[in-house]
């Protein structure tokens, strides 16, 4: 292939060239969200219900008849109950849209510059594209490296819809009582949780807890049980006292079984259930395979 | 994280009682004791400081 130099116009003409290959890309790279077009202008109706939030509502339901209450209530609980899915549904968009963008996008952007800063000639091109270039491979690396969050972001919506449709179960029951019963107030408090059941942080924390609990039942199960001796745990005994119980334990052999631990059984248990512990038998196999333990 | 809360072992033959003592002993509990089920073998408790938790045991019935 000839390879020239490339001077001035020729450099704007290049340059041009792949700004409009890098603006075509991006078009054809537009994410595939996944959702359909939604008929409703959902701008518009945010902007019919900021009633609804500035206190206009809240002043006609305080100057209410009791028998009116109930009413106004409700009215403002649907309303913002509304509002909250509208934003919620945008955000969910927005969630699966924005990582595939990222992705698809700058993956092909930076291929083509990559691309012409080989085939295009002039240290001083083939230096601005190569920047360009890595610049964007490189960014795409680092966004890369929130692929465990991309991932995990189904898991986390799915958490977010169980999250709110448990806190939508109050308000639910709460619009069927009279204004004595469920006021405003109270309301207002569940439908801060709906609210705030759509977020990732409160996704997260119920991800986590759920881990946790299940950590701690691994634990519990771990905790109590049968005495069992096998010719694994007898092995294993014998390579932490390979002079007898009665003496002092191997201290090499223990750190080691201890590192082996910590990385094959829940953190927290004793050698003890290692050693005799009924649900372990498995990971006493393991332990003599891997230590190698005579 | 070291061990916390109660550890048991039940039914240790009563040859057996020495060593299941020496290997909750690695760990460090704050106590251990051994109660005599009066057939032969006893069961081993080994109590290890709290959990960060609260809880001492998962062992309501103990």
């Amino acid at each position: 292939m000839h390879i020239h130099r490339l001077k001035g116009p020729q450099l704007a003409a290049v340059t041009r060239s792949a700004a409009v290959v890098c603006l075509a890309v991006l078009a054809a790279c537009a994410p595939l969200l996944g959702y359909p077009k939604d008929p409703e202008d959902t701008d518009a109706t945010l902007n019919r219900l900021v009633p609804y939030f500035d206190g206009t509502k809240d002043l006609e339901y305080s100057h209410a008849s009791p028998g009116q209450k109930t009413n106004i209530r409700n009215e403002i609980i649907f309303a913002r109950m509304r509002a909250y899915d509208i934003t919620f549904a945008d955000f969910e968009k927005r969630l699966y849209g924005d990582g595939n963008a990222v992705t698809l996008g700058s993956d092909l952007i930076g291929l083509i510059l990559a691309g012409l800063t080989a085939t295009t000639g002039g240290a001083a091109t083939k230096s601005a594209l190569g920047a360009a270039s890595a610049g964007v491979i490189g960014a795409n690396t680092a966004i890369n490296k929130d692929l465990y969050y991309q991932k995990t972001i189904p898991a986390l919506l799915a958490q977010m819809e169980a999250d709110r449709l448990l806190a939508k179960a109050p308000i639910v029951a709460g619009v069927k009582l009279p204004d004595e019963q469920y006021p405003l107030i109270q309301a207002y408090i569940d439908l801060d949780a709906y609210k705030n059941a759509g977020s990732i942080p409160a996704a997260i924390n119920a991800v986590n807890k759920d881990a946790g609990n299940a950590k701690d039942d691994a634990l519990d199960t771990l905790r109590t049980g049968v005495f069992v001796e096998d010719s694994s745990g007898q092995r294993v005994r014998d390579y932490l006292w390979p002079s007898g119980i009665d003496k002092p334990v191997d201290k090499a052999h223990l750190a080691k079984l201890r590192q082996w631990m910590r990385a094959n059984l829940p953190a927290g248990v004793p050698v003890e259930a290692l050693l005799y512990g009924p649900t372990l038998a498995a990971k006493r196999k393991l332990a003599i395979s891997d230590l190698a333990v005579p | 994280m070291d061990p916390c809360g109660v550890w048991r072992r039940n039914a240790v033959p009563a040859s057996k009682v020495a060593e299941v003592v020496a290997a909750y002993e690695l760990d460090n509990p704050t106590k251990i004791d051994k109660i005599d089920n009066h057939n032969g073998t006893f069961d081993v408790v080994a109590t290890f400081p709290p959990c960060a938790d609260g809880e001492t045991t998962n062992q309501p019935n103990d």
